[in-house]
């Protein structure tokens, strides 16, 4: 189960469960469990969207949008979103603008933040009427043009393949580069080369370290970009325009073909087998589907092999490596005998990927284990043994300062928030509607908070004695209240939510002990995490707080999700525009709290060291039972 | 880290290519393979007898090259018996055990205490043969552990080479035959090893 799930599922977790998983999804001993992917973070695709971009225009819808003017702003004609700077303008447009023949169901600017929406379009004319915009942004007439454009480089992949986006883009260049049609005006050629440019330079810049994992855009952009830098009428105008775009090129590493390949990546070291090593410390980067990483895959005696693979590799070719390893003769891979490989939790939860899924290593949960093993021996996997033997607490914990532990907490997560590209949050919610993108960075984080959560109740619940499981538990409020201080709203939900575990809360005994002002400061977080009227306290709190932060991004996914199933994409073959900006602009608030860097001053003393590499490689019990077992065993009588 | 559960653990170290996972598949699969593919680390269990009760044998496959210093100090600490693999065929691959022997050493201090075994492997290929057998011996004296040629490839050895190092640990008396407490007709009963299917 994937770690949002979790958090989405647990009882205390504050988030209302979604209908799209059933209770009770433990498998019966035997049965095969349905695969992963329909999650509740990722719906299925929804069938009414076609799968590939629509076909030929219909004529009237075309022409519709040809009547606008190209400096008019796009606007939807039903928009009375208030507050609006620009209301009035609105009003004179929707005289002069037809009727749209079916108005989109959200013609509400949905998020609230009053800017101005564009009008639905077909997914073919969405980009032509972008360009149309493109120069009056270019002369400084207020924002519009820009946050459409932003909108659609950001959420395009929605209606229409980043590749197919930037070869229609290149379709636009060669057409203003050819003779233009008759009813363009005298320049518009150049206006539209230039409109061409501000789109793929805003493209590259917003896709900047993600277009190595795509060959064929790459292959776009190239050519695209070749074609610009030999148009000289451009280059006049334009000259510094020209020279940020070679910079871009240079500094993406497209990956085409023909060339030779980046040098060989340095092997990340990801899972928890290897974290307790040196590389802790260091500060993370981003995973991109082509790194290679370590991967252990265990058989159904526990022994192990460890594969090198890339982060995307599909079930298939990991099921070939193990294979390879093991020397599984050919007689032995025979139909019946072919491996198979599952995933399986502390708690024995198991399921079987399906060979074509890709990129399985960042869904697997906290202490979930990949297994390659036989049909016939699927029933009898049993799970690893517990990693924490159950010694009286005497981990780091007790020893440190709670700032302390709180700053690197706040560190680590800044660094892990970092990571996460800004398409990630938009490719998650969408993901297996449109072509795969990896989400990885965006996964470990949510794996992370799930584990923080877990964390919590492992050190009370591995605390024997009553005064110092007491102590423990002030110290963890203490911490949470240092995160919030730190804006890292992400540690300090995880920690509430972990403290608000049922095996944790029925502690009755040693709630008692805490002291009255730590009892109301709990309350106030309580209250804080509330989700009632859709986490509007939080919401509130959130938002007085200037960047940088780090949000509990669980629920961003949870905003977009409710986007995306809330309204259609394409109505009557029509673009819901407001959708997709209502998208980006979440994504733009994302891009709002990381506008500033997180500064927090950490000493580098041995003690600090040792405080560091304890908070950045939790070792959790992620096994509810178990937890409520140790609970039980220490408080028999609770509740 | 806590002691984990009952297992007796044995780390091969050895320079890459020299053989030592196909000494460990030849032991736990019975099989030889003449493609090489490097190692990263790999961990094979068979169920041992260990002062008279069922324990599990764990034997772990390392990498050759000196990539990972961290997995390597792990290993050792976890480790209870070493296995140290040169080539006979290679000079080089002897001098590339020393580091990883004095490595040992510091880590465990009370060397004469930990069964090691230096083991020639290889030994079908003596036509290209670089060590003499008594330069392996000479080694293994300095070093105070035992010493051992073999073959993964014509299986010459291999199963010695396992019980020989169970043999010299001191201070459990680990054995590949299983006897439990039962009588000694069950001592004498077949290794569980063709049984243990090992993936
Ligand atoms: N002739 C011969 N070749 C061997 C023997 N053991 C391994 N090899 C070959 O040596 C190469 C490297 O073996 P491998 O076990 O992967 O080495 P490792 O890197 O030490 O694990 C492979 O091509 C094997 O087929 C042996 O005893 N005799
Ligand atoms: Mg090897």
């Amino acid at each position: 189960m994937k770690p949002l799930e979790k958090l989405l599922k647990k009882p205390g977790s504050h988030l209302p469960v979604r209908p799209a998983a059933p209770p009770g999804q433990v498998p019966g001993p035997g049965s095969v469990p349905a695969p992963r992917r329909q999650s509740l973070s990722r719906p299925p695709a929804s069938p009414e969207e076609p799968a590939g971009p629509a076909g030929p225009v219909p004529g009237g819808e075309g022409r519709w949008l040809e009547l606008r003017p190209p400096e008019a702003p796009l606007r939807s004609p039903e928009d009375p979103s208030p507050g609006c700077d620009r209301d009035r303008d609105r009003d004179r447009d929707r005289d002069r603008e037809p009727p749209s023949p079916e108005p989109p169901p959200a013609a509400r600017c949905c998020c609230g933040c009053g800017c101005a929406p564009a009008a639905p379009a077909p997914p073919e004319r969405l980009l032509a009427a972008l360009l149309d915009r493109l120069p009056a942004a270019a002369h400084g007439r207020g924002c519009g043009a820009e946050s459409l454009l932003d909108d659609i480089v950001l959420t395009h992949s929605l209606f229409l393949p980043t590749e197919r986006f930037l070869q229609q883009l290149h379709q636009h260049f060669v057409l203003a580069a050819g003779s233009p049609p008759a009813r363009w005006e005298e320049g518009s050629g150049l206006r539209r080369k230039r409109a061409v440019l501000a789109v793929l330079l805003h493209f590259l810049e917003t896709y900047k370290g993600l277009l190595q994992e795509e060959e064929s855009a790459g292959k776009v952009i190239k050519e695209l970009y070749l074609l610009i830098m030999k148009d000289t009428s451009l280059y006049h105008e334009l000259e510094d325009e020209i020279l940020k775009l070679h910079q871009l090129v240079e500094t993406v590493e497209l990956k085409v073909a023909d060339e030779t390949p980046p040098p060989n990546k340095q092997v990340k070291p990801l899972f928890r087998h290897f974290r307790r090593i040196d590389s802790c410390l260091q500060t993370r980067v981003a995973f991109r589907g082509s790194d290679e990483i370590f991967c252990r895959v265990y058989m159904p005696d526990h022994s192990y092999v460890t594969i090198r693979s890339r982060l995307s590799a599909s079930v298939q070719d990991i099921l070939a490596s193990v294979t390879e390893k093991l020397q599984y003769s050919e007689e032995q891979s025979t139909r019946g005998d072919a491996l198979i490989l599952v995933t399986m939790a502390s708690s024995g939860e198991k399921a079987v990927l399906q060979p074509s899924e890709e990129c399985v290593f960042t869904t697997l949960g906290i202490n979930s284990h990949l297994f390659a093993c036989t049909r016939d021996t699927f029933d009898s996997l049993v799970p690893l043994p517990e990693e924490i033997q159950v010694v009286p607490g005497d981990t780091e914990i007790h020893r440190a300062e709670p700032e302390d532990v709180a700053n690197h907490l706040t560190a680590f997560h800044w660094e892990l928030f970092r990571c996460i590209h800004e398409l990630e949050f938009v490719d998650y919610v969408f993901h297996g509607e449109r072509g795969r993108r990896e989400t990885a960075n965006l996964e470990l984080l949510l794996q992370r908070c799930s584990e923080v959560q877990h964390w919590v109740g492992t050190e009370l619940l591995l605390c024997e004695g009553l005064g110092k499981r007491a102590h423990l538990l002030k110290k963890l409020i203490k911490i949470a209240a240092i995160c919030k201080q730190n804006q890292d709203m992400l540690s300090f939900y995880a920690i509430v939510i972990g403290l608000n575990n049922a095996a944790v809360s029925r502690l009755r005994l040693t709630w008692e002990k805490l002291p009255g002002k730590f009892k109301n400061l709990f309350r106030k977080f309580e209250n804080l995490t509330d989700p009632c009227r859709n986490h509007k306290t939080y919401r509130e709190v959130l938002a007085k707080m200037k960047p940088p932060l780090i949000p509990f991004v669980p629920l961003i996914l949870k905003d977009l999700t409710f986007l995306h199933e809330g309204s259609k994409t394409l109505l009557d073959g029509l673009v819901n525009v407001e959708k997709l900006h209502c998208i980006a602009e979440k994504v733009r608030t994302v891009r709002k709290y990381r506008s500033r860097p997180l500064c927090l001053e950490l000493e580098a003393s041995p003690a600090q060291l040792q405080t560091k590499a304890y908070v950045r490689q939790l070792r959790v019990i992620d096994n509810q039972n178990l937890l409520f077992e140790l609970s039980y065993k220490l408080e028999p009588g609770s509740q | 880290m806590p002691e984990q559960s009952n297992d007796y653990r044995v780390v091969v170290f050895g320079a890459g290519g020299v053989g030592k996972s196909s000494l460990v598949l030849r032991f736990v699969k019975g099989t030889f393979r003449e493609s090489y593919i490097p190692t990263i680390e790999d961990t094979y269990r068979q169920v041992i007898s260990c002062d008279k009760s069922i324990c599990t044998l764990q034997i772990t496959d390392t990498t050759g090259s000196h990539q990972f210093p961290a997995m390597q100090r792990l290993s050792i600490s976890k480790g209870h018996a070493f296995i140290l693999v040169y080539s006979i065929t290679s000079r080089q691959s002897l001098e590339e055990l020393k580091p990883i022997y004095e490595q040992i050493c510091q880590i465990k201090g009370d060397i004469e205490n930990i069964p090691i075994m230096l083991v020639g492997n290889k030994n079908d290929e003596n036509q290209n043969r670089e060590v003499e057998n008594s330069e392996g011996e000479a080694m293994a004296k300095k070093w105070k552990c035992a010493f051992m040629e073999t073959s993964a490839k014509t299986n010459h050895n291999v199963k010695e080479l396992f019980q020989e190092l169970l043999n010299l640990e001191k201070r459990r008396t680990v054995s590949l035959q299983i006897d439990g407490k039962k009588s000694k007709q069950q001592k004498r009963k077949e290794k569980l090893k063709g049984k243990c299917v090992v993936m």
